[in-house]
């Protein structure tokens, strides 16, 4: 008889990165979604989303060991055990945490996900060079402080680097330090490849929120996923004394009391004497430690609460992470008011049974309950600002768009905000001067989006797959003909251009519960037009850049009873658009000559965020 | 590099060119004679300012500002210096080895007596000619000195912490110093390194050859071809006239010298824009960026060093055949090739990234002034660059932010009543906003100071000056390029550019007018 082949594999890796230690199971074991592997790993079946990690140094010019993960002797052991000096241990490290980052993404999104899409206008050549069927993961690709994703090399470069010589923090002077072991660096990136195949056009700078949005994006994506790590979580709350969102853990020991040594100033009675009683940093709520230390930094990359509220920041800052960390703030704010909402209770309820009201030491039961809020929450919270990705006008994203597409696709599925999520979230970023784009007023009600005019007719004869997806090439076909057909005959009712040609660069059946249970299916719809337009009209020989107009339809399959469920009518539930207006062009003209791309250069990419060099050193 | 600059030069002459075709005697000829005897206003003097006519004056140094503004007063002429620099470039062509020249004949026309000098930025294009000239300058009266905020000076002895401006310039110079002592050791076998040498060059003043010759850093401090470096100017303009200079910022209110007030002429500071923490913090990335290159992040990890050791090393056929399944594209490269090449193009030169962030920072610590005279606007911009516009032109909100305005109302009424303007860094591209462009009124002069074929390439279209840009701007206003015009001093003779036009434009106000070293604009 055979053996059924396995759900999952298990795996070996840092919860962090290698400085962490063997502290608070900072050595983790992941269990990932079990696939056929080669020795890279790579992906054997490449039907979709797969991976291949190709461990070449661009800078030695050489391959290192590719590891074979189906050896016996390494399955035996649930993985390699950690190990820096071991490359072998790297490539399954980034193996394991690019998969479960995926399937992170693909269980938010409810659907699965593929890898960048270029133009598809016809030129299928273009196409095959410019589309990313299998993203390869390269650990050791350089020498240099960064790692980056790069759709030109079709996948994730990783850089290694030898540390500084002072303020290195846990780190060695001159060790060297590998970008592909920081698990933040790795969810990081994997994130902007993601997105990328998501969204084909939000790399396109037409706006200084674009870049941010990105770093924003897959710095949330890292932090939510530290609130997954149950160990480090409750030793978090213990030290915090339940306050998760502390800078600082308390230190072991208590300071020793220097009040016999006449001779101690002020200031050395301060200084800690035992490691035990140096104070950590919350690691939870920072990026990247290792690589922050290393170079010089003396304190992690970033941090979740790294900007104060105020709503000047946005006004000022247009570097992508600084602006970017208005994002993430904005976020983990809401998010530990809802922490805060939802505990309450417990609190109260600890307070009521003799608990003071500051407590250092607080009970484990406590601290368990706690600690499954966190997760909890921390899950709801991934899952809302990932599956806003659907929710977005599929060019030029903004702050203030991404927010309502928050919003709207809560709003969408849980019409009742019942702990008080969408509140919180709209009042945080508000805080932080990040306001709903194009609403005519502050509320809820005006902020998400409004459902399309009930004057659209609806798709007929749509095929929606089934939940894994469509079978077959042909059924796919089918489904993007009938779209296709159906924005170009309602372009001016969606808010397009009719003149203009209209592509659809992608669709996806997307399946969710509604919150009585029964199952919801969705199309999920980017399209797409674009014209030239000219940096001046008055002196053309500035060049010209590319306006794009899209919309996001979001497009219900009827259910029995439903009407026109029996003529197979699927009703457009929402149409996020931006069209191709002179305003949008204005602003993206203005952009593009503050970034000075504008000008008549041949480089095609000129527009694209270049991920290089925004991580650069950093 | 030669044949790219024969290239550029042809490419521009042949635009130029098409343009004049049909009243133009041929150019070509004109160059290959040294002598520009062709030309009248050549041996012609130049009239001297009457009573209330406004004297602009360009002198031909090259590829750098030397511009020098006279008033008339009731004590007679009143010199406005502002800027004296030149740089080679990328091409070593830039300096046209006539700075020397004009100094001493600005000396002369004013009686070594300046009403004021303007220093708009620190970089070697603008300012090297106060130390390369020193022994001239030396015995110049001064009424005062105007630099960008930038260049606050402190005294150790007076104040405890440096002020922000100080601090920030320090680390500046320290950074630029650095990356061209490693950029010497490097080595030249960089596609992108003769770009970023004249870069860094003009941001030091530092000569790069000699650099290399002394094998980096050693060499620091020696002095560039031709004579002086930033760092001498800066101490001669600061402490070297007996006068501290005035550190402005936009808006601040400029103490104009008596003899100009009393004159009528009035200023009014544009930019740079006023301290921002931020910039700061963009050079402190900056620095980060490069440390790995300059050891200060790692111990010279620039420096390969192979981090596993050999017994790992494998070559492509470690790999199954699925491996590089991504590259197999019809392509006549081996798969694993087409990817190998694909990860070394993707790293970017994080050097060159940082040379022209740092050259943009300078520049847009341009100190932009608006003098009115009589009723006419004459603005001086400096190298002033994007951000140092929009600062101004969008009234204080950055450009970029997704909520800005358009250019608000002030500086709409000033762009479009100028009548004179001084073009941004030497018609490069990046330095006069096309939004700029648009706003600014018809039937103004303007003067740009360059030297064609020292910067850029046309081929990727970042060529200096820059054509389109020129060809916009000569729509809206009359436009004299020093370049275009030979210097024909008795002992110094350098010919204009090729495909340069016969005689000077005639603006719809005011009038141009040769002279052997220089362009006047009279308004």
């Amino acid at each position: 008889m055979d053996i059924d082949a396995p759900d999952t594999r298990p795996l070996k890796a840092y919860a962090f990165d290698p400085s962490a230690g063997k502290l608070l199971g900072n050595e983790m074991s992941m269990e990932v979604r079990y696939q056929e592997l080669d020795p890279g790993p790579v992906v054997r079946d490449f039907s979709r989303n797969a991976i291949a990690v190709i461990d070449y140094d661009g800078s030695n010019k050489t391959y290192y060991t590719p590891v074979d993960l189906d050896d016996k002797r390494i399955l035996i052991r649930g993985g390699l055990d950690p190990s820096e000096a071991d490359p072998r241990f790297h490539q399954q490290m980034v193996y394991a945490v690019v998969t479960e980052t995926i399937q992170h993404f693909e269980m938010a999104l409810g659907r699965r996900i593929h890898w960048r899409r270029g133009l598809r206008d016809g030129d299928v050549e273009a196409a095959r060079r410019e589309n990313i069927y299998t993203l390869n993961i390269y650990p050791h690709a350089f020498i240099g402080q960064n790692a980056f994703y790069s759709p030109q090399a079709h996948g994730i470069l990783f850089g290694y680097f030898r540390a500084g010589a002072k303020d290195v923090g846990r780190n060695l002077p001159g060790q060297t330090v590998f970008t592909c072991l920081s698990h933040d660096v790795v969810v990081h990136e994997t994130t902007h490849a993601i997105v990328d195949g998501i969204r084909s056009f939000f790399t396109e700078q037409t706006n200084p929120d674009v870049p941010a949005f990105h770093e924003a994006f897959a710095d949330l994506a890292a932090l939510f996923r530290h609130f997954t790590h149950r160990e480090v979580l409750y030793d978090t709350i213990e030290r915090t004394g339940g306050k998760l969102y502390q800078y600082q853990l308390r230190p072991d020991a208590e300071m020793s009391s220097y009040d016999d040594y006449s001779d101690a100033t002020a200031a050395e009675k301060k200084d800690p004497t035992l490691s035990a009683q140096i104070s950590s940093r919350n690691p939870l709520i920072e990026l990247a430690q290792q690589f922050g230390e290393a170079t010089g930094r003396n304190r992690a990359l970033r941090s979740a609460l790294g900007t104060k509220p105020n709503s000047d920041d946005i006004q000022k800052y247009t570097e992508p992470h600084r602006r970017g960390s208005i994002l993430v703030a904005a976020v983990f704010d809401a998010y530990f008011t809802i922490y805060l909402k939802r505990t309450a209770d417990l609190w109260r309820i600890f307070r009521a049974g003799g608990g003071g009201p500051n407590p250092i030491d607080i009970p484990r039961s406590l601290a368990t309950h706690l600690c499954d809020e966190a997760i909890r929450l921390a899950e709801q919270f991934f899952t809302i600002c990932v599956r806003a990705l659907d929710y977005t006008a599929p060019v030029d994203i903004t702050f203030g768009s991404y927010l309502r597409s928050v919003l709207t696709a809560d709003f969408d599925l849980h019409s009742i905000d019942e702990n008080g999520m969408r509140d919180a979230l709209l009042q945080s970023f508000r805080l932080r001067g990040i306001l709903p784009e194009g609403a005519g007023f502050f509320s809820e009600g005006a902020a998400v989006y409004p459902r399309a005019s009930a004057a659209l007719p609806p798709v007929i004869g749509l095929d929606f797959g089934d939940p894994n997806g469509f079978i077959t090439q042909d059924q796919m076909n089918k489904a993007g003909n009938v779209l296709r057909e159906y924005v170009t005959k309602n372009a001016k009712a969606l808010g397009f251009s009719p003149a203009v040609k209209i592509l659809v660069p992608s669709f996806h059946p997307v399946f969710r519960i509604n919150p009585d249970g029964s199952l919801r299916t969705d199309m999920v719809v980017e399209a797409v037009q674009t014209i030239e337009k000219n940096f001046n009209d008055a002196a053309p020989q500035f060049g010209k850049f590319p306006l794009r107009g899209g919309a996001a339809l979001i497009i219900r399959k009827p259910v029995a009873g439903d009407p026109g469920a029996e003529r197979n009518e699927a009703p457009i539930q929402y149409v996020i658009s931006k069209n191709l207006s002179d305003e949008r062009a204005d602003r993206q003209r203005r952009f593009g000559e503050h970034l000075g791309i504008a000008g008549d250069s041949k480089d095609p990419n000129r527009f694209q965020v270049d991920f290089a060099l925004v991580h650069g050193g950093d | 590099m030669a044949t790219k600059t024969s290239k550029a030069k042809s490419a521009t002459s042949k635009k130029a060119a098409s343009k004049k075709a049909a009243t133009k005697k041929v150019a070509t000829k004109k160059a290959a004679t040294k002598k520009t005897s062709t030309k009248k206003a050549a041996t012609k003097t130049p009239t001297s300012t009457t009573n209330a006519e406004l004297r602009i004056r360009m002198y031909r140094v090259g590829f750098g500002d030397f511009f020098l503004v006279t008033v008339p007063a009731a004590d007679g002429p009143q010199h406005i210096l502002i800027d004296c620099g030149v740089t080679p470039g990328q091409t070593k062509l830039g300096d046209i080895g006539t700075i020397k020249d004009a100094v001493a004949h600005m000396a002369d026309v004013t009686n070594k007596k300046l009403a004021l000098i303007i220093v708009t930025h620190r970089h070697q294009d603008h300012i090297v000619g106060f130390s390369r000239s020193a022994e001239i300058f030396k015995d110049f009266t001064v009424g005062a000195v105007w630099m960008s905020f930038w260049e606050t000076e402190y005294d150790p002895n007076e104040k405890k912490e440096k002020p922000m401006a100080f601090a920030f310039q320090e680390e500046l110079t320290s950074l630029a110093s650095n990356m061209q002592a490693h950029m010497a050791a490097r080595g030249a076998d960089d596609p992108d390194s003769d770009e970023i040498l004249a870069m860094l060059q003009n941001a030091t003043g530092l000569d790069q050859a000699e650099l290399a010759a002394a094998g980096g850093a050693a060499a620091a401090g020696k002095p560039g071809k031709g004579g002086g470096t930033n760092a001498a100017s800066l101490t001669f303009l600061k402490t070297g006239l007996k006068l501290k200079p005035e550190y402005y910022a936009k808006g601040d209110t400029p103490k104009v010298p008596k003899v100009l007030a009393d004159a009528g002429l009035t200023a009014q500071i544009l930019g740079p824009p006023p301290a921002d923490a931020f910039d700061f913090l963009k050079l402190m990335d900056l620095k980060k960026g490069v440390g790995q290159f300059l050891g200060e992040g790692g111990d010279g990890s620039a420096k390969k060093f192979d981090p596993f050791g050999t017994q790992w090393h494998r070559d492509a056929a470690a790999f199954s055949k699925t491996a590089f399944r991504e590259w197999e594209r019809g392509l006549k490269k081996k798969a694993s090739a087409a990817m190998e090449t694909a990860i070394q193009n993707a790293q970017p030169d994080l050097l060159f990234t940082a040379a022209k962030t740092l050259d943009k920072i300078l520049n847009n610590q341009s100190l932009v002034v608006l003098f009115t005279f009589n009723g006419k606007k004459l603005l001086f911009a400096g190298d002033a660059q994007g951000g140092n516009w929009e600062y101004w032109m969008f009234g204080g909100t950055p450009n970029n932010a997704p909520s800005a305005d358009q250019i608000d109302k002030t500086s709409k009424a000033i762009l479009g009543n100028l009548d004179f303007y001084k073009v941004g860094h030497h018609g490069s591209t990046n330095a006069t906003p096309v939004s700029a462009v648009e706003a600014m009124g018809g039937d103004f002069a303007s003067m740009c100071s360059t030297q064609e074929g020292s910067f850029g390439k046309v081929a990727n279209n970042s060529e200096v000056p820059r054509i389109p840009l020129l060809t916009a701007l000569s729509k809206k206003t009359t436009l004299v390029r020093s370049d275009q015009f030979a210097v024909t001093l008795p002992d110094n003779e350098v010919p204009a550019v090729k495909g340069s036009p016969d005689a000077l434009p005639k603006p719809a106000r005011g009038r141009f007018e040769e002279g052997p070293i220089y362009i006047d604009y009279f308004l």
